[in-house]
């Protein structure tokens, strides 16, 4: 009896411990994604500079950047997930776009202007960069913790499903040479 | 700046006091040996008589020896009239041509505040500096000197009571310099057998060789992936490579330190060595310039970054 009863309170203890673990590993998930929000968000306060930098030394190249130029009027609080995602996307297009213009103006390169954003721009990409890492290494981590056992007996019984890692897209993974930027 | 001069450029510049060191370190050298020789006969001599007077040739010549070999140690000990005339005259030139606004100071050293700061260690109760240098390349300002940091053993739990002589917990060379990205908190990178620094917690990196040689520490994971991007981690094995020493890193206030384990005291003078044998200024030559070459190695002068 006392032996049916403490192996009862065992897997209880156990259980419980395990639904613990899936929550606080869920919650740093939850956590690390907040990081990259916040970065996105910074990121999309540059916008408003540089489309004033491309229109003041390039301007005719302004439809280049219609697409975010058009996000400029929005608040970033108010856009949805899937805005979000897009505003990511397009932001990275427009960062590649933005360098790839600079290379035919070179008014436009030696602009202070284009300097501070140039480097704004550098550091809010790397900063994205580590953001999705240690959003990757959270989901990792829970993963971990949703497949294998015990813990994942407990993540069945409660619904907690392994979630996808950030892939970089094909495009970024070619890095712009803002070296020879600088240089030229 | 300019290139950096040769070490044979160096030297040849530095003959006329090369020369002066060198008449220095015979006649020094000259004196010690003589010094040695009569304490050691005198000693032996005393103590050999004292044994055969006293039917203990045996004691007498084990006391013989033990006091000779302390007469010895004490006659050795480095006298500082040539050893300041070593660092003023020839490592400070190094310093200077070897960096852009280079400094040297003997006494000198990286402030203790920067080394608790780090997080690498605790509060030391013994920290002791020498041969600071200090100085700019390029963008990159930098400093770097020989450390040593002892700590009492604990020997109570409630780690009041202190006892015996301090242990010396690091020795080797300590060097700080400008970090080229901003950061506010603190990461530390620490080899694989220390433990973790209070309220900083473990950042898991995807660099399996780093990861197998380094735990890595900090209060922000984003902050500590920003700072040790893939590139980062790379330099920072082929930098331990490069020393062949255990180096650990914390990354504080800006700056980066990097803590490199080393037994040997260096920048002194040999009297046993003559100022014009091939390895002995190479080998200053050869360590300050390998200090200096961490900014390349981290690539602290690349300054895309909002920090200019």
């Amino acid at each position: 009896m006392f032996i049916a009863l403490g192996i009862v309170v065992l897997i209880f203890i156990v259980y419980i411990s395990c639904y613990n673990l899936l929550i606080r590993k869920r919650n740093q998930v939850t956590q690390a994604f907040g990081s990259i929000d916040a970065i996105l968000k910074k990121r999309f306060d540059l916008i408003p500079n540089l489309v004033a930098t491309v229109q003041q030394y390039a301007a005719h190249e302004k439809d280049t950047f219609a697409n975010i130029t058009e996000l400029r009027n929005k608040s970033y609080s108010g856009l949805t997930e899937g805005e979000k995602v897009n505003l990511d996307k397009e932001l990275s297009a427009a960062r590649r776009s933005f360098f790839a213009v600079a290379e035919n103006y070179p008014q436009l390169r030696a602009s202070e202007n284009f300097m501070q954003l140039q480097r704004s721009l550098n550091e809010t990409e790397e900063q994205l960069s580590a953001a999705r890492r240690a959003y990757n290494a959270a989901v990792t981590d829970y993963n971990n913790s949703v497949q294998m056992f015990p813990s994942s007996v407990v993540a069945s019984m409660s619904n907690f499903t392994p979630k996808e890692v950030l892939v970089t897209p094909e495009a970024e993974r070619q890095n712009v040479d803002v070296k020879k930027l600088f240089n030229s | 700046m300019n290139s950096t001069p040769s070490f044979e450029e160096l030297k040849s510049s530095l003959a006329p006091e090369l020369d002066i060191l060198e008449k220095k370190r015979i006649k020094i050298r000259n004196r010690q040996l003589l010094r040695i020789i009569t304490f050691t006969v005198l000693i032996l001599g005393i103590c050999v008589y004292l044994g055969i007077t006293t039917n203990r040739l045996d004691r007498g010549l084990f006391l013989g020896v033990g006091f000779s070999w302390f007469a010895i140690y004490i006659i050795l000990q480095r006298s500082n009239d040539e050893r300041f005339f070593y660092k003023q005259k020839i490592i400070t030139p190094f310093v200077k041509a070897l960096f852009e606004e280079g400094t040297y100071c003997h006494f000198g050293g990286i402030d203790e505040d920067i080394l608790t700061a780090s997080k690498l260690f605790k509060k030391p109760d013994v920290y002791w500096t020498e041969d600071f240098m200090e100085g700019r390349i390029g963008k990159t300002s930098l400093q770097f000197c020989e450390v040593k940091v002892e700590m009492h053993p604990k020997l109570t739990k409630s780690e009041k009571e202190v006892s015996g002589r301090p242990v010396t917990i690091f020795k080797g060379i300590m060097f700080l310099a400008d970090f080229h990205k901003h950061f506010n908190t603190n990461t530390v990178v620490r080899q694989k057998r220390f433990l973790r620094p209070e309220k900083m917690q473990r950042v898991k990196l995807e660099n399996i060789e780093f990861e197998r040689r380094f735990n890595v520490y900090s209060m922000d994971q984003v902050e500590a992936r920003y700072i040790l991007s893939a590139s980062m981690m790379e330099r920072m094995l082929e930098l331990e490579k490069k020393f062949k020493r255990k180096v650990q890193f914390s990354f504080v206030d800006s700056n980066v330190l990097v803590a490199i384990n080393n037994k040997r005291d260096n920048f002194e003078f040999n009297i046993w060595r003559s100022v014009y044998h091939p390895s002995v200024l190479k080998r200053e030559y050869d360590l300050i310039n390998a200090l200096i070459g961490i900014v390349e190695d981290l690539n602290l002068n690349t300054r895309i970054w909002s920090k200019e």
